[in-house]
């Protein structure tokens, strides 16, 4: 590759490795926009090879040096973390370079601070997108890095064939990786903890589950397929999907179009019990990833406790107080960055409630309610007292008659009155309120339930999206308790994202399942059983020992498997240096030196092939033309670089052992007579 | 023997951390200690990355090092202080080299050759242009290769033996005046063509040749010989010179006055005088032309290292 061509490609290099370190700390969210900005700004002018920075490289330097100073005021004040204010300084110490004149220099300069983001990533960033940025890193800078060594101290006009090094860069960078992991797996996970930082604060959440559902709202949440929930749950039901209900909060009250909660926050406390339980209920071991962003517990309906919460941040994860809200929700009581607790729920079956509760806000219904609304229920339901049955019938007529949408006109001034009389579409919680509405209309006692509907399995666990979010209705029923009733269509209870973007995610969710477990959650605890897996397997169980013969374990046959290869690609790499090292002559000549030995010509040591065909001559053997020739061609072939030909070699050894047969047959062998 | 002890205890390889790399050591030391304090996985990833490719550039320079035959082309005549080429032969029995820098190894030498690649089976000839800061002979040890990749984080060298002399001649410069002792002023050799295209005495006469001077027509003798005849006549400034360099002179002094005795030489012989050399144990006989020069300035080389093998 020529030079101009080979600077070129440098250049690229470096920017998409300065670029990759960047995006290990972009995705995090934590870096402020305008260091966003500034990067991708800087990021396209050098791609276009744009040095604007060049004939002001000095004040530029200065102007540098006081965006630092303000990037550390800001940490000094409070408004920044240290560890981002540090990788943002990183940023602009990459921009300034790449916007500078290009030199070897200046390149070393961007690869060092780019290697510092990268090291900032790690702190701040702990999705699998980091490693797929220090992959794109450690592959463009370790080539972009070969390239200015090999261009070498003075102007190099020499051209150079990449493939070569490209192909022992790619042999690096595979053996840097397999080190990586090798340290990574095996080197103890001993924490000091002198100094922690605060979480970080992520992307944002995707659910956002609110203390009101306000029905003027979009649907957009429904479209997004980011995983907010993971849940592990025992007994594991092993179905695909779960299509289950999670609650996460229940209103009771609405006014001005949307829903509210007035129920009454008890002390925190390790435990939350919601209603007496015994056997048979569902354990659910959740985790509410950062994404969630809400401190709302969920579980599977009908939740009757909740334990053993943590709340976690990427340093450390300390055991968290929960607080129950009476009727409304419970929540963790301490900030952080995701949560684990574990849930208990009863399989379906209603709760027990007291009739004697207060079900007067369960029958409210406010004032300036469009009076079509209890007309419209009136019609619908007749004079059913039973509040099953009139359930059912609104529920059946809601999905019947009413289509279910993401597309909404937006605010209007009474969005129940607008989805059941004039639009006539609308998506779950326009379908919750009017089914909820129209019951109240009524005098039945109902309430709307926000949380999931769904539940996709991962491995071994189950998945909620934020497009599982849901709002569904429940009546209550004397001598029953809260029955769930869903007037939403079947389709639009589940996430409504593409079929393809779905694959998308959930192949992605598989990854990055594998990523959390084996990579971020590693730790000595994985280090010790594994060692003790390797030094002390598991016994066998008693029904597998009581058999016949056994076969060998599987890890033996793996270790023996392994070591098989290994020791044929000793043996091939012994042999092939070998073959290297030996030149094809001179197995020629051994066998020629066999002849002789076998023609009993006693060839003293070190002497030469010459000299013994000059003997053969002086001696007028038989062998000696055939081996005069055979010697010749081995010379040629050794030193002349006129190699055997393929028939030649077997040619030539044919035609000296006819002569040394004739020799040794024949009574008059000169050799024998001179003898 | 003390060579052979010193050379079983130097280390195959030297390794010397450029600029960049101990930035990138002091990166990788700050990564390490916050995996150590915070135990964040991914720090320890990021480490085990650094720490990786520190032993992936120790292999690819080994590489790189490796089966290297280097040849070297010395210079023909080398003056202190005055840049010359020298010339080195690099071949690459298997694999391919990148990157490779060749300087003469514990030297005074200053100045080195680069080659960005050498093929597998191909020879290279690249040239370094060297400076000796000194005039005598300059004992060069072995060839010492260093490379810088592949990611220039390292420099790791390997010093191939290989002794041979170097003789520096002293520094090149300018003597207007003679020498003082004027040995003799004795005509010069009979046999030197050049002693008979001077202004001085009539020596003999010859046939005038095409193209030359016709003022110099002896118009007597050549009306009597019935041809054009020439006349030769002897270079009178054409003398013998014997320069003497006090042995008793040292350091700086010496120096200076083989500088001088050097400038006289290449004047003198440039003239076509006839040089000879007196210098502590050393004789040479006076004489003129090239090779002559030369004895004077390796004679003039040595002056002062005459202990030397």
């Amino acid at each position: 590759m020529r030079p101009a061509n080979r600077f070129k490609l440098r250049t690229r290099l470096r920017d998409v490795a300065a670029a990759a370190a960047f995006a290990s700390i972009g995705l995090s969210g934590s870096v402020p926009a305008a260091i966003v900005v500034m990067f991708c700004l800087s990021f396209v002018l050098s791609m276009v090879g744009k040095r604007i920075l060049q004939p002001f490289f000095k004040s530029s330097a200065v102007a540098l040096l006081f965006l630092g100073g303000g990037l550390f005021f800001m940490v000094f004040r409070g408004g920044l973390d240290l560890i981002v204010a540090a990788c943002s300084f990183a940023t602009l110490v990459s921009c300034h370079r790449m916007l500078s004149e290009q030199t070897a220099r200046t390149d070393l300069q961007v690869h060092l601070s780019s290697l510092l983001m990268m090291a900032g990533g790690a702190a701040i960033a702990n999705d699998i997108w980091f490693g797929v940025c220090l992959l794109v890193f450690a592959a463009t800078a370790s080539f972009a890095l070969a390239l200015t060594v090999i261009e070498g101290p003075v102007e190099n006009t020499e051209d150079v064939p990449l493939r070569p090094v490209a192909r022992a860069l790619g042999f690096s960078v595979t053996l840097a990786f397999v080190g990586a992991l090798v340290f990574f797996v095996f080197f103890p996970r001993l924490s000091w903890n002198i100094a922690t930082r605060r979480s970080p604060e992520g992307l944002g959440g995707a659910t956002g589950m609110s203390d009101r559902v306000r029905l003027g709202g979009g649907g957009d949440i429904k479209t997004s397929a980011r995983v907010v929930a993971r849940v592990r749950l025992s007994p594991d039901p092993q179905s695909d999907r779960l299509d289950a209900y999670w609650v996460g909060r229940l209103f009771d009250t609405y006014r001005d179009g949307e829903w509210l909660g007035h129920g009454k926050a008890s002390p925190p406390s390790s435990r939350v019990r919601l209603a007496p339980f015994s056997l048979g209920v569902v354990r659910q071991f959740v985790t509410l990833l950062p994404s969630y962003e809400s401190r709302t517990l969920i579980a599977l309906e009908p939740a009757v406790w909740f334990q053993n919460a943590m709340a976690s941040s990427t340093t450390t994860s300390n055991r968290a107080a929960m607080v129950r809200v009476e009727d409304e929700e419970v929540h963790i009581a301490d900030n952080g960055n995701a949560f684990t607790y574990e849930a208990f729920s009863t399989d379906g079956a209603p709760l027990p409630i007291d009739d004697a509760i207060d079900l007067r806000p369960y029958r409210a219904v406010p004032a300036n309610i469009d009076p079509r609304v209890a007309a419209l229920a009136a019609q619908i339901i007749g004079d059913e007292k039973d509040p099953r049955k009139a359930a059912a019938r609104l529920t059946r007529h809601l999905q019947r008659n009413f289509a279910y949408t993401l597309e909404l006109p937006g605010d209007v001034v009474d969005p129940l009155a607008h989805f059941l009389f004039e639009r006539k579409e609308g998506h779950c919680e326009h379908f919750a309120s009017a089914l909820t509405l129209m019951l109240r209309t009524q005098g039945f006692a109902a309430r709307v339930a926000a949380g999931f509907f769904g539940g996709e399995r991962v491995a071994d666990q189950y998945v909620l999206r934020a497009g599982d979010a849901h709002a569904w209705s429940q009546v209550f029923v004397p001598g029953t308790g809260w029955q769930t009733f869903d007037a939403t269509p079947e389709s639009g209870r589940g996430g409504q994202s593409p079929s393809l973007l779905s694959w998308v995610t959930r192949a992605y969710e598989e990854v990055d399942n594998w990523w959390r477990t084996r990579v971020m959650d590693y730790s000595l605890i994985d280090q010790v059983s594994m060692v003790r897996t390797w030094v002390r397997p598991p016994r066998q169980t008693a029904a597998a020992s009581a058999g016949g013969p056994r076969a060998p374990p599987a890890r033996a046959l793996g270790v023996a498997a392994v070591l098989g290869v290994l020791t044929y690609a000793l043996f091939f790499v012994i042999t092939r240096r070998a073959d290297k090292r030996t030149h094809p002559a001179s197995s020629f000549l051994d066998d020629l030196e066999k002849r002789v030995e076998k023609a009993k010509l006693a060839q003293r040591m070190g002497e030469p092939l010459e000299d013994i065909v000059k003997r053969l001559r002086v001696s007028q053997h038989p062998l000696a033309q055939p081996f005069e020739r055979a010697t010749l061609r081995y010379l040629e072939a050794r030193f002349g670089g006129k190699p055997l030909a393929s028939n030649e070699r077997s040619e030539q050894l044919r035609q000296l052992d006819a002569a040394l047969t004739a020799g040794t047959s024949s009574p008059t062998a000169p050799n024998s007579k001179q003898r | 023997m003390w060579k052979r002890f010193k050379a079983w205890f130097r280390p195959p390889r030297q390794l010397k951390v450029t600029a960049s790399g101990r930035v990138y050591l002091l990166i990788t030391v700050g990564v390490g200690l916050g995996a150590l304090n915070t135990g964040n996985n991914l720090l320890y990833l990021v480490l085990g990355m650094l720490l990786s490719l520190i032993v992936a550039s120790g292999v690819l320079s080994e590489r790189s090092l490796r089966h290297l035959v280097v040849n070297r082309v010395m210079p023909d005549g080398v003056f202190a202080q005055e840049p010359f080429a020298m010339r080195y032969e690099i071949h690459r029995q298997e694999g391919r080299a990148f990157a490779l820098s060749i300087k003469e190894a514990d030297s005074p030498l200053t100045g080195e050759a680069w080659v960005p690649i050498v093929e597998s089976e191909t020879s290279r000839v690249v040239r370094a242009t060297c400076t000796a800061p000194k005039r005598g002979p300059l004992p060069l040890v072995g060839i010492k290769i260093t490379t810088l990749y592949p990611f220039g984080l390292f420099a790791k060298s390997r010093v191939i033996d290989m002794p041979e002399m170097l003789v520096v001649y002293p520094r090149r410069g300018f003597v207007c005046a003679d020498p003082s002792q004027l040995a003799s002023a004795h005509p010069g050799d009979g046999g030197n063509p050049r002693r008979r295209d001077g202004t001085g005495d009539l020596l003999g006469l010859r046939p005038l040749a095409d193209g030359e001077d016709a003022r110099h027509i002896h118009w007597l003798k050549s009306a009597a010989a019935s041809e054009l005849l020439r006349t030769e006549r002897e270079r009178e400034e054409r003398r013998q010179f014997v320069l003497e360099v006090d042995a008793s002179l040292t350091g700086d002094a010496l120096d200076r006055r083989c500088e001088e005795a050097a400038a006289q030489t290449q004047r003198l012989l440039s003239s076509g005088h006839e040089v000879g050399l007196r210098a502590g144990p050393r004789r040479l006989r006076a004489s003129a032309g090239p090779g002559q020069e030369r004895r004077v300035l390796t004679a003039l080389a040595w002056v002062g290292f005459e202990a030397l093998p």
